[in-house]
């Protein structure tokens, strides 16, 4: 993916913290540890341009964001129950706001986000195209996998 | 004046994301209802009388589209106005949206100001 893109990405990814759900983002100032669990989000999109939303986040990160959007307490156990949910959400957006954006004319049709569990961070982060941002002190890693 | 909006989408959680987010708009909502498709929607709309739909694009059994015709179909709730909310970048579907007989729509991500500016005037035009 070229830089622009990756780029686009990142103020996207930005946006949406901040709107969605009104949480600051800042570069690292340095290396940054590897989360002890954290989950691999995925969203497909297809059309005249194909590839897929990657996104990485703590689990705790989850919990956090759905406490701040439901009203919940981060410790509560519908946050947990919600987490992944809200992730998705995110990623919906993400992809919606990075699509959007592209100078493309047919705007390719977004699928629905899946998660997984991410084995090894560090590998991910270290991928081509992958940034990595810090949202209220919690690592974010994207990219976005073109396929042809 | 207060509301009843229905609220349609196939996630739990984004449901009551949006449900917070008219909260926090300061519209004045007496009852929310929910639901997970278009045709769990329509079972709703026969049980509760609503003030408006605001519904998601994309939605296993019956999406957003399929659900504004229905409503708009039936005698009983055709003055109900459908809202749709999607991340989906809806540029190339705004007219097919418009056919339908969408009369709002909204791009997540979307604050509580801008639901408010969307529904508020809808909501207007049909108070149970």
């Amino acid at each position: 993916m070229s830089d622009t893109y990756t780029d686009l990405l990142l103020e996207c990814l930005v946006e949406a913290l901040q709107t969605f759900a009104f949480v600051a983002a800042e570069p690292p100032q340095g290396p940054v540890p590897a989360p002890a669990a954290a989950d691999l989000y995925t969203l497909r999109f297809q059309g005249a341009d194909s590839g897929e939303l990657q996104l990485a986040a703590p689990r705790a990160f989850g919990c956090l964001m759905a406490a701040n959007m439901l009203g919940l307490e981060p410790a509560d156990a519908e946050a947990a129950e919600r987490a992944q949910d809200v992730i998705k959400e995110l990623c919906n957006i993400i992809t919606g706001l990075w699509l959007s954006r592209r100078a493309t004319v047919y705007v390719p049709e977004m699928g629905l986000p899946s998660a997984s569990a991410l084995p090894d961070w560090d590998r991910f982060a270290a991928l081509p195209g992958s940034f990595t941002i810090l949202a209220e002190g919690f690592p974010l890693a994207a990219r976005i996998e073109e396929t042809p | 004046m207060s509301h009843r909006i229905l609220i349609v989408d196939d996630s739990a959680t984004t449901r009551g994301l949006i449900k917070r987010a008219l909260q926090l708009s300061g519209l004045e909502v007496a009852e929310f209802y929910e639901a997970g498709h278009g045709k769990e929607a329509l079972e709703q709309l026969a049980l509760h009388p609503v003030d408006l739909v605001l519904a998601d694009l994309h939605m296993p059994v019956m999406n957003g589209v399929e659900l504004t015709h229905a409503i708009l179909s039936n005698p009983v709730t055709a003055h109900i106005p459908v809202a749709i909310i999607s991340a989906e970048p809806c540029t190339n579907r705004l007219l097919e949206l418009r056919r339908a007989g969408v009369k709002g729509y909204v791009r997540k991500p979307c604050t509580p100001e801008m639901l408010r500016n969307l529904v508020a005037p809808l909501l207007e035009t049909t108070h149970v």
